[in-house]
């Protein structure tokens, strides 16, 4: 049932795994901090309060919800009360402030009723509004809503379920594999009868030896799912979604397409226990587990945390460290800084690292490009870094554009290995921002030049209409003075008849 | 210069490590050629090393830039260093000064210093030199079998003392081709009865420091054996009558076959960047060599190939792009559309 993956990846690195800082604690809880905070920017998608300012509320009431079919949803942790008004710096890269909703926690902890429990048997589409309902995004990190993407491909025959875990520091997927792997398969059976799956893989990389040993258990209670595991060398980034399903099956996904379109699909184990939790349970989404890990805490470990926490309260709680100098969400690789600490954790958030300047120093300054080619060597996608970095160098994102440059998934090994130190990723999407800008002024262009253009011809068509006007009333009056007057012609007539009648009585 | 988002780690090696390592595989080539041609080699690298650290210096402070990373990084030091060791053992002092202003000053830094120079800058320096001062460059070779002393070479060197100054093998073989055999020639006073003697193990120390960069991920493989293939190649072919060519062996014993493989064609910014385009750029740059050193006006011809290969460098780039994952194909040669 365990097997290595028959291919390999193309380019990749080996950093420093630093794994076992956090994969050998067992999962607990952490105390309710004395605020959650939830904003209600999500990524694109904006969702809206569903409760009042001042509002009481119960664990598990839905307090936030997005419209439109990505719609995105909070539920509450804990019961307490709401307060609406404040800002949050978003959790992301660009850190822009951001509403949110407060949740002051009563400590009872009193949940509201659960959802009546659904089964296997259910319907499909039962099944995919319940799990609309619960608010599940894929919690490996890109955080697109679950029932939205299942929504877009009922076509697929395979799930995937990605336990790679290939950025360095990360254990959550692994600690949950190890404890909570029926659940991971429960959650798989739900998936796959949405989908009409019919085969069930599991990718692992190798230094997961015991996840892969629960996952071979679980799987042999569920002979129905038709399960097998494949074991990939440790390497980044064998957990790219494109990358894993090419360790396994040897296929590239066309440029520009998903998984879907080769028969898979792709989840993320928490994601599965959550959905798990929603149909079995009638749970929504309200917690996750997250690696708080790095040499800037004292007691590093996955923990249960309720969405919403805020993040200094977590490092608080795993024993913060004077010497701690930065805090990144995410793995060191593909993570991003948290600028705002205050800010509660998301779906999304897999990791809290906590590094001291020792650990993850700054960056040395940038030097030169050498051209030396390492990065087209690390490139997963077979890239040329050093040619995509020149031209958005040289502001020609557009030539960068057509040698590939949105076909790059920033995994940042080029980066990485970089013997000068550039960090091509800033680079990349600095290119991709300024392609976005220009694609957006484009459009924005041609709907001026439209909107001129149509003024234009109004105001010549009006033009012309006058002078026909005009036109017709000038003949009027040259007719006018050469003698065409009726009244002459009336005058003239009145001489004739008088010389006739003249004539006639002579 | 833009903020650094992820990745938040790095891999250590940096750029001065980088050249260090360069530095490092060259010692036991300098090592064997100061044993078989003199002290005039050391001279040579002194004076290259000093002179272009202070042309570095001068011109960064002309530019108003910050000259501590451009003095730190080594790169400076190493081309001037593959400069003196290119120059011949006994020439006059003002050849190494002269060579290491137009490596770091007329092909480096004039292009806008370390990454941003379309040829290599030894090879620009020494083929300026080449041609324009032909009698110091060609006359001053030391016949290893009579390794001039410390004060000959300096004598040489400095007060131009004449004397002590040979061809190389490849010189000599190419001017005597022409009416002896290969028997007679051998009798020749470099030759001395053996065809490639003390260059034959010049070149394996070439070789041992070139494996050392390619064991350490200095460099790769593909543009030295592109090189050695190019010449090899047309002299195996040809070379079989060694009344009349030069032989296999010498051309790839002889003269700076091997240490161009390992440390010219190898410089990453002006060569091309894709593994096949490595291959190819070498390929090229060892056909040319052989054109020339067969049929063209001077022995050793490596700084020639390099150049003319340098052009082609960005076009090689352009034509050796691989396949990026999820498209049909490589695109291959200039891919932007015509822009309205």
């Amino acid at each position: 049932m365990i097997q290595p993956t028959p291919y390999a990846l193309a380019g990749g690195i080996h950093p420093d795994e630093q794994k076992d800082l956090s994969n050998a604690v067992v999962p607990r809880g952490i105390p309710l901090p004395p605020v959650l905070r939830f904003p209600l920017v999500i990524g694109q998608s904006e969702l809206q309060p569903w409760v009042a300012d001042g509002e009481k509320v119960l664990a598990g009431q839905c307090i936030a919800r997005g419209n439109g079919p990505q719609a995105q949803a909070w539920h509450a942790p804990t019961s307490g009360l709401i307060r609406t008004g404040a800002t949050v710096s978003a959790t992301d890269a660009l850190a822009v402030p951001v509403d949110c909703l407060e949740l002051i926690p009563d400590e009872v902890d009193r949940w509201a009723e659960a959802e009546a429990p659904l089964s296997l048997e259910s319907d499909a589409s039962a099944l995919l509004d319940r799990i609309h309902w619960a608010g599940i995004a894929g919690m490996g990190g890109a955080g697109f809503p679950t029932h939205a993407k299942l929504a877009l491909a009922n076509s697929a025959q395979t799930l995937i379920i990605n336990i790679a875990e290939c950025e360095p520091y990360i254990s959550c997927d692994d600690v949950i594999t190890r404890y909570d792997s029926q659940r991971i398969l429960e959650g798989a059976a739900v998936v796959m009868k949405v989908l009409g799956a019919n085969q069930l893989w599991i990718g692992i990389e190798d230094n997961k030896p015991e996840a892969a040993q629960a996952m071979e258990q679980a799987l042999t209670a569920r002979p129905e799912l038709n399960g097998q595991i494949w074991v990939c060398p440790t390497k980044y980034p064998s957990g790219g979604e494109k990358q894993l399903i090419q360790l396994i099956t040897g296929q590239e996904i066309p440029a520009g397409e998903h998984p879907p379109a080769l028969g898979y699909h792709m989840h993320n184990p928490a994601t599965l226990v959550a959905v798990a939790d929603a149909v079995f349970s009638g749970r929504p989404l309200t917690q996750r587990l997250v690696t708080l890990t790095g040499q800037g805490i004292d007691d590093p470990g996955n923990r249960w945390i309720p969405l919403g926490t805020p993040i200094d309260w977590c490092i608080e709680q795993a024993d913060r460290r004077a010497d701690l100098d930065r805090i990144i969400m995410g793995g060191p690789m593909m993570g991003f800084e948290v600028m705002d600490a205050q800010a509660g954790v998301l779906k999304t958030t897999n990791c809290l690292l906590a590094t001291t300047q020792s650990e993850l120093p700054t960056a040395p300054a940038e030097q030169p490009c050498i051209r030396c080619g390492e990065c087209a060597v690390a490139c997963p996608v077979a890239l040329q870094p050093q040619g995509l970095f020149w031209q958005i160098q040289g502001n020609d994102p557009e030539r960068a554009q057509s040698e590939g440059l949105m076909d790059c998934i920033e995994c940042g090994a080029c980066a990485y290995v970089c013997p000068s130190h550039i960090p091509l990723v800033s680079y990349y999407r600095h290119g991709k921002a300024v392609l976005r800008q220009r694609q957006e002024d484009l459009v924005k262009s041609d709907r001026a030049r439209a909107r001129f253009e149509s003024r234009q011809a109004r105001i010549e068509a009006e033009q012309a209409a006058r002078a026909a006007k005009r036109a017709a009333r000038a003949k009027q009056i040259e007719q006018a003075q050469a003698g065409n007057d009726p009244r002459k012609a009336q005058i003239e007539a009145a001489l004739a008849r008088t010389k006739q009648k003249k004539e006639a009585s002579e | 210069m833009i903020g650094r988002t992820s990745p938040h780690r790095t891999q250590e090696r940096g750029t001065q490590n980088l050249m260090q390592w360069v530095l490092l595989a060259m010692l036991p080539g300098i090592a064997l050629m100061t044993v078989f041609f003199g002290v005039g080699v050391l001279v040579n690298i002194a004076l290259a090393v000093t002179t272009g650290w202070l042309t570095e210096l001068a011109i960064c402070k002309l530019r108003k830039r910050d000259a501590a990373p451009v003095l730190t990084d080594y790169s400076g030091v190493v081309a001037c260093t593959l400069l003196a060791v290119s120059l011949p053992p006994l020439a006059p002092f003002w050849i190494a000064i002269t060579g290491a202003l137009l490596t770091v000053g007329l092909a480096k830094q004039l292009f806008g210093g370390l990454g941003h120079n379309p040829f290599n800058p030894a090879m620009v320096g020494y083929a300026v030199l080449l041609i324009s001062f032909p009698v110091a460059m060609s006359t001053t070779w030391v016949d290893s079998a009579q390794t001039p002393s410390i004060g000959q070479t300096l004598a040489a060197q400095f007060a131009g003392v004449d004397g002590y100054a040979g061809a190389t093998p490849l010189d000599r073989y190419k001017d005597l081709a022409d009416r002896l055999t290969q028997s007679e020639i051998l009798n020749d006073g470099v030759f001395a009865g053996q065809l490639t003697g003390h260059w034959t193990w010049l070149a394996l120390a070439w070789l041992a420091g070139g494996l050392v960069m390619i064991a350490k991920r200095i460099t790769y493989w593909h543009a030295p054996v592109g090189l050695l293939l190019g010449i090899a190649l047309p002299a195996g072919l040809f070379g079989w009558d060694s009344d009349q060519f030069v032989p296999l062996s010498l051309h790839l014993t002889a003269g700076a076959t091997v240490f161009a493989a390992f440390f010219i064609v190898t410089d990453p910014v002006s060569g091309a960047t894709s593994p096949r385009g490595r291959l190819a750029f070498g390929l090229g740059a060892g056909l040319l060599t052989w054109v020339i050193r067969t049929y063209g006006g001077y022995p050793d011809a490596i700084a020639f190939g390099v150049l003319l290969m340098n052009l082609c460098a960005p076009l090689l780039d352009q034509y050796t792009r691989p396949r990026i994952y999820g498209h049909d194909r490589a695109r291959r040669g200039p891919v932007l559309e015509k822009r309205s």
